[in-house]
């Protein structure tokens, strides 16, 4: 049998399961009514936002919920990972530099450590632009982050600033660790106590 | 940066940690699921933390003054009040709330999806059999950290909900009423309740996991990780590493490299819960109103992890309990203690099961593993399945039918779909074909 049939029938079963499972999680039961605000006792508006939301979720739809987002989180992992160690990087067979003394880091390589492959970084102008960017545009939303924190308080918007800061800062990550750091790889005993 | 790391290390004799620096981490994807377990642990206890601030542990009344229009000069528990007041009337403190939950669930999600990737890769087996009971371990602990969270707003819902646990915990023989005077401070709900449940849910279990995370990585750091099987030889500037050569680890040095991969973690990890936590709500106290001795909500449901033993709990037929030496074995405790402690024995205990004479350090190719991934098939099914008897009534409601045919069809379901997915799943993978491995196999040892 090929191990794409072999792939298909084992997928087959947990999503013959998997997939009823979610239906009656999302089983709707019923509306619930948006809790009333007296602005008169406070003036942040936690509730106010720009798109409607539920405003409960059971905890049988947090947990469709929850697993979707988590594949996502997967999903957006594997993707900077795969761009931050291959496409950056020269293709395999292209040669690679091998560190000068005292460039590279003295932990590097010890006794029992030693380098697999080194690629010196391109340092190119794009990397430096996309770092400028991106660390313009986290500080933006930092501080629009804490403009909401000092006025109305939306949890909306909360969201929205925080996710926008880190994947700033993610990206930036990338974008260093792709132009700027030596893509270094390292063989280790397996037999060393440290 | 060499002058730098020159003047630290004179000054901090940081030598002693170069040996682990440079650890070899394995660029594998799906490694990083334990990183983002870490990291929403990390995020629970700096929003934990901060929620600490504003919560009352007690349910001793008071008047709330807050801005809910539906509770304003209403007699509430405090610790109700305490979270109405956080959630409403506190900048920040309704998106911390919704910050934590959804970092709990996160939390219990990605040690669960971490703990599939480590069974279906085999990458538990020798020498690591240890380290994967820990990790069960650690999973049982995510799961009571946030089992004691969970009833802490003392709202309606989540009170009922817990009472399901404290009937489980007070009917084990023997051991029942020690555990729910420890867990509960004897009876649920009572003055006593939440201040011991607050106790434990953010000092003694939080410890316990923080203790059991620094021993897991320990381990890591000692055992080294699994690989995955190499395409080819790697040549290396000390010469060739073969390909299946295991005494080898091959992968980026935990620092600079591996920590700029963790840094991006770590960073999609936050943004990934702070859009749940800005768009969605969950745990809503205030719709679901104070805990009310008198009144049981419409629709009762644990969390969706605890789901599949509720399951249990309501396929289990009730006829079917009995006495042995003047000890009562009730369905909830052979359901719901006693079922349920089986799973997570045999998870605990699989490696131990199947043990192997030989270390393995690659992970294997889930297809080519037909009787533990067969096993591993049937486990997830019967789960699931479990977890759908969790909410027959909701399932009864969509079918338009009552839970009595619900429950027949799901305790003939229980049985008979994991078996058929067990048998399915071996023959499938059993039969050898070569020409379609794109790994290599000999680590599997099936």
């Amino acid at each position: 049998m090929r191990r794409k049939t072999r792939l298909w029938i084992v997928s087959g079963f947990v999503a013959s399961v998997l997939v009823p499972m979610w239906v009656v999680a999302l089983n709707d039961y019923g509306h619930v009514e948006e809790i009333a605000i007296d602005q008169s006792v406070s003036r942040i508006r936690p509730l106010s936002g720009f798109v409607a939301t539920p405003n409960e979720l059971m905890p049988s739809e947090v947990g469709v919920v929850v697993w979707l987002a988590l594949f996502g989180l997967v999903v957006a992992l594997v993707a900077t990972h795969r761009f931050m160690d291959r496409l950056v990087r020269p293709a395999d067979g292209e040669a690679s530099t091998p560190p000068d003394e005292g460039t590279t880091f003295p932990w590097i390589e010890t006794e029992d450590r030693w380098v697999a492959a080194y690629h010196a970084p391109s340092e190119d102008v794009t990397g430096l632009v996309a770092m400028g960017g991106l660390t313009v545009l986290a500080i933006v939303f930092a501080a629009l982050f804490t403009s909401e924190y000092l006025t109305l308080a939306r949890t909306q918007f909360f969201g929205v600033y925080l996710a926008g800061m880190f994947l700033s800062l993610a990206g930036s990550t990338i974008a260093y660790y792709a132009w700027f750091m030596p893509h270094v790889e390292v063989a280790e005993e397996r037999s060393h106590r440290a | 940066m060499g002058r730098l790391t020159a003047w630290v290390s004179e000054r901090f004799e940081t030598e002693v940690f170069e040996p682990y620096l440079g650890k070899s981490f394995p660029a594998e994807d799906s490694f990083l699921l334990g990183e983002v377990a870490l990291f929403s642990f990390v995020v629970l206890v700096l929003t934990g933390t901060y929620l600490g601030l504003f919560y009352i542990p007690s349910i001793e009344s008071v008047t709330y003054h807050g801005s809910v229009v539906r509770y304003q000069g209403q007699e509430l528990p405090g610790a109700f009040a305490s979270v109405l007041q956080l959630t409403y009337d506190v900048p920040f403190g309704m998106f911390v709330r919704r910050f934590h939950h959804w970092a709990a669930h996160i939390f219990v999600a990605s040690i669960a999806l971490h703990m599939l990737r480590v069974f279906f890769t085999g990458a538990y087996r020798k020498p690591r059999e240890a380290n994967w009971a820990v990790g069960v371990v650690l999973a049982a602990l995510a799961m009571l950290a946030a089992y004691t969270g969970y009833s802490l707003p003392f709202d309606e819902f989540a009170t009922t909900a817990t009472s399901i646990g404290f009937n489980l915990a007070s009917s084990i023989p023997l051991l029942g009423d020690f555990l729910a005077q420890l867990v509960f401070g004897g009876d649920y709900p009572t003055n006593t309740s939440i201040p011991r449940l607050y106790f434990l849910h953010v000092f003694v279990v939080p410890l316990l996991i923080a203790g059991f995370i620094a021993l897991h990585m320990a381990i890591l750091v000692h055992q080294k990780h699994t690989e995955a099987a190499r395409e080819d030889d790697v040549e290396t500037s000390r010469g060739t590493v073969e390909r299946d050569d295991g005494d080898v680890v091959i992968g980026l040095p935990a620092v600079p490299n591996q920590t700029a991969v963790s840094a991006v973690v770590f960073f999609l990890t936050v943004a990934t819960t702070s859009l749940l936590a800005g768009f969605l709500p969950v745990h809503n106290v205030a719709e679901y109103g104070p805990h009310d001795p008198a009144s049981t909500p419409a629709v009762i449901m644990p969390d969706w992890f605890l789901m599949w033993v509720y399951g249990f709990l309501k396929l289990w037929p009730t006829w079917l309990n009995f006495s042995v030496a003047g000890f009562h074995f009730s369905p909830e405790f052979l359901a719901g203690v006693g079922l349920s402690g089986l799973v997570f024995l045999a998870v605990f205990a699989w490696p131990f099961v199947r043990p192997q004479e030989r270390s393995v350090h690659f992970t294997a190719d889930p297809l080519a593993r037909p009787v533990a991934t067969a096993v591993g098939v049937a486990g997830v099914l019967m789960v699931m399945i479990a977890s759908i008897a969790g909410m027959n009534n909701l399932l009864a409601n969509l079918l338009g039918v009552g839970t009595g045919p619900v429950n027949t069809a799901l305790t003939i379901a229980i049985f008979v779909w994991p078996t058929a997915g067990a048998l399915a799943t071996y023959y499938a993978l059993r039969g050898d074909d070569p020409a379609d491995r794109t790994v290599d196999e000999r680590p599997a040892d099936d």
